[in-house]
């Protein structure tokens, strides 16, 4: 009974301080058939700061720039059944962040090409940027990070599926591609069938994967399952790994230091994951080109595998 | 302009364009070169470049002639990065000057990345720090190295390599003056040098423990310098290794944590060793020959194996058959 009776003092409170800073009420702006906005980007273009974009079900052939900060773009329902697809904005992908703090939700980004090769479904020219639930399939890049400084990109409960591409003389799109931020959090989320590609590319001062499912699949033909080509803190925890039969660089699973390290290396964890090699020849699950240790405890490892190339120590 | 001052301005035009410029100093960061690897690419001959306290992650190529590099102590620090997959300095060009700073964590696939690799001729070193890294100086033949008042710790790589802390194949001159050796696995001193002095030096090997000394050129000379073995005995019990030349060993001492007995010098070279004024702990040996005739079957053999391979080098060659490689 108390909650009811401060529950009414409280809404009043709170618009009285909207009120007097001057804030508008945040929206929700619906998209779809009957609805205000027709187009996902007609809906993203009026969003301001604190709006939520809300996207009915359907097959959306259109692409969006989001220039908005704070917003959030959802889908309703089913999310392989919210899709934006086949569309590229600016030459660049489906959704361009050049808005900070957004959030994207609860949909599926399909099908993006550009004659670059690197064309992303979401692409990131700015700061602080949250993906959950998204399904990524069949674009260039799933996610591409351009800024020099993207601050915090996490992506949780998403699915990467048959991304990736190298195109000679332009270079490799792939699952996530992140270049400078300082963390670079992925959780609970499926890279599968990645494509000439890594399933995971991240020039992150830190860079987290946590309990994640990144296979290639018996189609997948990727390079690495994730590459810190910069150096960076590396945390791999609580994974399950694979690299594929046709996978095209056999060479490891995951490596740190590719490019040459440029930037401080404090830490590589590796732990508790589970790796399989299904292909006929030999990899390195962990290759350090860094003079930092990498540590690796409890990592269930099969196929041909040597558990770690350079410096480290591997603990059962 | 009447002629003659015309003519006079020519001249003095002139001789200001044959004049050799005047050395810079270039310094690393604002208001100066962007970065350590600019201020490298713009200098020229016989330039300083000034590296201030910080932490970089760079490495640089360098062609110029009498460059040096300086920085201001332990707070001066080329990190991490790599060039050409062979070192943090690359020195191609004559008579590079090193000075004042740390080189740390160079690493490579090959598993010898340097802090410094010589492949022009002419590298003086002077108060740098090694740290970490898998090789400390890597240089090619026919040059002359000084390393003076300089610490190498850390690092190493014995497998797959070997490696060496120093690593001077076949050298017209290594000397290394006042030098402390610290914790590197391995060999330290690996040198087919023409001459090479070693004086007033300590040398610790680390935990994976392969000889401080290994010696194969025409003349060793080392004075005043102590050795010290930690717990794991280097290959044969012995502290130097010399396996061709004349070998002079002047006031060095032998520090022997093993456990086992130690030899301070072993001579495979066939000839007398001028010694005097060295200090070995009852127990341990001054000098000894044992293994010489395995030895010289062995390294036949290896130079058979590694002509039919056509290796490329006599560097690496001459390090390679040091090292037991």
């Amino acid at each position: 009974m108390a909650l009811r009776r401060t529950a009414p003092a409280a809404a009043f409170v709170f618009a009285l301080t909207a009120a007097a800073l001057g804030q508008a009420t945040a929206r929700t702006l619906e998209v779809g058939p009957g609805k205000e906005f027709k187009q996902p980007s007609d809906a993203i273009a009026a969003a301001r700061s604190g709006d939520r974009v809300s996207i009915q079900p359907g097959e959306y052939f259109d692409c969006a720039t989001v220039k908005a900060s704070n917003i959030v773009i959802e889908g309703v329902g089913d999310p392989a059944k919210v899709v934006l697809t086949d569309k590229a904005c600016g030459g660049k992908g489906l959704l361009i962040m050049t808005g900070n703090g957004n959030t994207v939700r609860n949909l599926t980004l399909a099908r993006t090409r550009v004659p670059d090769g690197n064309g992303a479904g979401i692409r990131n020219e700015a700061a602080d940027l949250t993906v959950d639930g998204v399904r990524f399939v069949k674009n260039q890049n799933g996610i591409l990070s351009t800024p020099a400084d993207a601050g915090t990109l996490t992506i949780r409960n998403s699915l990467f599926e048959a991304n990736g591409v190298c195109v000679e003389g332009k270079g490799c799109a792939h699952g996530i591609y992140v270049n400078l931020a300082k963390l670079v959090h992925i959780e609970n989320t499926v890279f599968t069938g990645t494509k000439q590609g890594h399933h995971i590319k991240s020039r992150a001062a830190r860079t987290e994967v946590v309990g994640c499912t990144v296979k290639d699949g018996p189609e997948g033909t990727a390079s690495y399952l994730i590459e810190a080509p910069d150096g960076g803190t590396l945390i791999v925890r609580d994974n399950t790994m694979e690299k594929g039969p046709e996978a095209e660089n056999h060479s490891a699973a995951i490596v740190i230091g590719s490019e040459g390290v440029k930037q401080a290396t404090p830490e590589i964890t590796i732990t508790n994951n589970t790796f399989r090699n299904d292909g006929g020849w030999q990899t390195a699950f962990v290759n350090n080109l860094t003079a930092t240790d990498a540590m690796l405890r409890g990592n269930k490892l099969s196929g041909s595998v040597k558990p770690l190339s350079g410096d480290g120590k591997v603990t059962p | 302009m009447p002629g003659h001052a015309l003519a006079l301005a020519c001249l003095v035009a002139a001789a200001v364009t044959a004049a050799p410029a005047t050395a810079r100093t270039i310094t690393v960061g604002p208001p100066g070169a962007a970065s350590f690897a600019d201020a490298v690419r713009t200098a020229q001959d016989g330039d300083t470049v000034h590296l201030p306290p910080g932490t970089y992650y760079e490495c640089a190529v360098i062609n110029q002639r009498n460059l040096v590099i300086e920085g201001e102590g332990a707070a001066s620090v080329l990190t991490d990065t790599v060039c050409e997959g062979k070192a943090m300095l690359v020195a191609r060009g004559n008579g590079l000057t090193v000075r004042n700073l740390v080189l740390a964590r160079a690493r490579v696939p090959d598993a010898n990345g340097a802090g410094i690799r010589l492949e022009g001729q002419g590298l003086t070193v002077d108060r740098v720090v090694f740290r970490n890294d898998e090789v400390g100086v890597l240089a090619g033949d026919g040059s002359t190295i000084v390393l003076r008042d300089s610490t190498f710790e850390g690092g190493g790589r014995p497998a797959p390599g070997p490696t060496a802390a120093v690593m001077a194949g076949q050298a017209a001159l290594l000397r290394v003056e006042r030098c402390t050796f610290t914790g590197v696995a391995g060999a330290q001193i690996a040198t087919g040098a023409r001459r090479t002095e070693i004086l007033g030096s300590r040398i610790a090997p680390g935990s994976e423990a392969g000889a401080a000394v290994q010696a194969g050129g025409a003349t060793l000379s080392i004075t005043d310098t102590e050795v010290a073995l930690g717990t794991v005995a280097p290959p044969r019990g012995a502290a130097i290794v010399v396996t061709a030349g004349s070998i002079e060993l002047r006031g060095v001492r032998l520090v022997n944590g093993t456990g086992q007995p130690a030899t301070l010098l072993l001579n495979w070279t066939g000839a007398d060793a001028a010694l005097s004024g060295n200090r070995v702990a009852p127990g341990d040996t001054e000098e000894g020959t044992g293994g010489v005739w395995r030895h010289r079957a062995g390294s036949a053999a290896r130079a058979a194996w590694g002509g039919a391979r056509g290796m490329a080098g006599s560097a690496k060659r001459a390090v390679s058959r040091l090292l037991g490689g």
